[in-house]
């Protein structure tokens, strides 16, 4: 494998995996509780944040070597309160259903502190092409984890999964998961399945090396089991 | 009168902001793991949340929306309520210094607290005048205080409790602020909130 | 001074500017499409709630009832065919929007509900046929009561089990559509 594409790899995987900015970083934390009631606001909240964070990562390390260190912040805020506002828009205009359910929480994605946190560890430091994968692998680490929250939610709150009918008539579902104290009690799970997964692979790891590209299967993995756990 | 109150008790317990709406979740878990820098943080965003309800208020109902300008709502907020969390810090590092010592960090977070801006943008969707827009910062400041400080109670006897090994950390913090927002859920219904 | 200040200020200002014209850009493409579709939703919604009707003309309130946002009557070939009520209610976690349709003898022929906070799943079960039907042939003269079970008579409506706020609010709501449209009737609007 070529050097550089190996590098566009890691970059886009990491996002993913090895640092998920929810499931690992514990970032972002006010959507990924209040829109996961069901498993598909959990994705349209997602791909919403990434095209704001692919279209501010953009940007911003385009015109990072031109902005001063001392306006940093604002500039950056005012990008991505620009591409919110955005997303608002053509939500609002064509897809008008994921615009209700969302509500105020899409223009509150311009305080995901994700977004904010990428522009100033990545983008402000990085080029634009692999500022883009970052924005794509934080982004989809956020919509999987958004969506595995929201589908275990969905599921043991109201017995269904993207609209289907699962358990629904077989159990009654306990509605306190899609209430908010269900959304702080999925999560704490959930970070203690992947805890339980990560001490065993931290004790692996010491013995072979620090490269952390064998973490692969165990994210995925955790994201599987924080579901059956349940 | 009346609504008022109703407004106020509806921010503070029946719909809080923290325990119910989710919004202000990191400061919610970065600082209550003492009750004295939960009280400090508190206060902050009570002070900064009555401002900005205040101020980004008048600006739109006098600026941007006989403008049309409505669209730029979000980009106009947050930087209005970057500046007021700049200024704060200013005076607090003038005036109360060991309260911004003790905050540090805290702080500039404010600005990308979406309690704040959340309560700015409610107060334009619900059409509240200015007295019930300030009545709304101010109470979901003190809600949000107020899931701060008992959480941080919380935290604070957590330290010495015997936790299973996985659940050591963010999991029992989260499963305990379930537990709390359990609590305040108790509040639905009140007042015929 | 230029590093200090002024270049600052002056990105800052520049990456403002090119902000709020792209957002000016991107509103104007936006802002007929969203005004157009609200308006044949609404358009969409009154002729579901009154399906005998072909044209809708909106009705002057004076103020009174707050829950009350608009009034429309609805015709067929320039006869009063009957209303269709725009309502606010309230809910458990904010407020309804519904359109309540009634005909000119003053039975209910439709509900529907608009943007809401409820509970995904839980609250916004009220919204399924399986409660809203229950509204068919309730007519102005009923005074409707929420019961927990054991609905007996077109006048009580059957709450969802763990939705009772939402379920009485979406009633209220129902309740002040069939005054408004008493009253209009009264009037002979």
């Amino acid at each position: 494998m070529a050097k550089p594409s190996s590098k566009a790899f890691s970059v886009l995987k990491n996002g993913i995996m090895k640092e998920n900015p929810v499931l690992k970083m514990v970032l972002g934390m006010c959507p990924s509780l209040a829109v996961t009631t069901m498993a598909r606001n959990g994705i349209g909240m997602g791909i919403a944040a990434t095209f704001v964070l692919t279209g501010s990562n953009i940007v911003i390390s385009f015109i990072r070597k031109i902005v001063p260190d001392k306006v940093r912040i604002p500039v950056f805020i005012t990008v991505i309160a620009g591409f919110t506002t955005i997303v608002q828009m053509l939500l609002n205009a064509y897809l008008p259903d994921v615009y209700k359910e969302l509500g105020i929480y899409i223009p509150l994605i311009v305080v995901n502190c994700i977004i904010l946190a990428r522009a100033e560890m990545f983008a402000s430091k990085n080029g634009v092409g692999l500022s883009i994968l970052d924005a794509l692998g934080m982004g989809g680490g956020f919509t999987i984890a958004l969506l595995i929250i929201g589908s275990v939610r969905e599921i043991l709150g109201a017995g269904t999964w993207m609209g289907l009918t699962l358990t629904k008539d077989i159990i009654d579902p306990a509605a306190i998961m899609i209430l908010p104290p269900g959304g702080f009690l999925v999560f704490g799970f959930i970070i203690a399945v992947i805890n339980k997964i990560s001490v065993l692979k931290v004790r692996n790891k010491e013995i072979s090396s620090g490269c952390g590209m064998n973490c692969e299967g165990c994210a995925g993995q955790s994201g599987e089991n924080g579901g059956d756990a349940q | 009168m009346r609504e008022i109150v109703l407004i106020a008790l509806g921010a503070i317990l029946v719909n809080n902001f923290v325990l119910s709406r989710f919004l202000g979740i990191c400061p919610f878990l970065g600082v209550s793991k003492k009750s004295s820098t939960a009280i400090g943080m508190g206060g902050a965003v009570i002070f900064v949340m009555t401002l900005a309800s205040a101020v980004t208020w008048t600006v739109y109902r006098f600026f941007l929306e006989p403008n049309n300008l409505d669209y730029l709502q979000t980009i106009v907020f947050i930087l209005v309520i970057a500046a007021l969390v700049q200024f704060v810090e200013i005076v607090l590092k003038r005036f109360v210094p060991a309260l911004f010592k003790a905050l540090g960090i805290y702080l500039p977070l404010i600005t990308t607290n979406c309690a704040v801006l959340g309560a700015a943008l409610l107060n334009i969707e619900r059409n509240y005048n200015l007295l019930h827009s300030v009545v709304f910062g101010l109470s979901a400041g003190i809600g949000f205080t107020l899931a701060l400080i008992l959480f941080s109670g919380i935290r604070e006897k957590l330290e010495f409790c015997d936790i299973p090994d996985v659940f050591q950390g963010l999991p029992i913090t989260f499963i305990a602020a379930a537990l709390v927002s359990v609590a305040f859920t108790g509040f639905k219904g009140l007042f015929g909130i | 001074m230029w590093d200090s200040i002024i270049k600052p200020a002056l990105v800052l200002f520049l990456v403002c500017a090119v902000t709020t014209g792209a957002l000016a850009v991107v509103n104007r493409a936006t802002v007929d499409v969203i005004e157009q579709r609200t308006n044949a939703e609404q358009e969409e919604f009154r002729k579901q709630v009154l399906d005998n009707a072909d044209s809708f003309k909106q009705i002057e309130l004076g103020s009174g009832n707050e829950a009350v946002k608009n009034v429309y009557a609805g015709y067929r070939d320039g006869e009063l065919e009957g209303y269709v009520v725009n309502i606010t209610a309230k809910g458990y976690g904010g407020d309804i929007g519904m359109i309540v349709g009634v005909d000119k003898n003053g039975t209910v022929t439709g509900v529907i509900i608009g943007d809401n906070e409820e509970t995904p799943g839980l609250g916004t079960k009220v919204f399924e046929p399986d409660f809203i039907n229950q509204f068919e042939q309730v007519g102005v003269n009923d005074e409707l009561t929420v019961v927990k079970q054991n609905r007996k008579s077109t006048n009580e409506i059957q709450a969802v089990s763990g939705a009772t706020i939402t379920s009485r609010g979406v009633t209220q709501g129902v309740q002040a559509a069939l005054d408004i449209t008493k009253k209009l009737m009264e009037e002979g609007n």
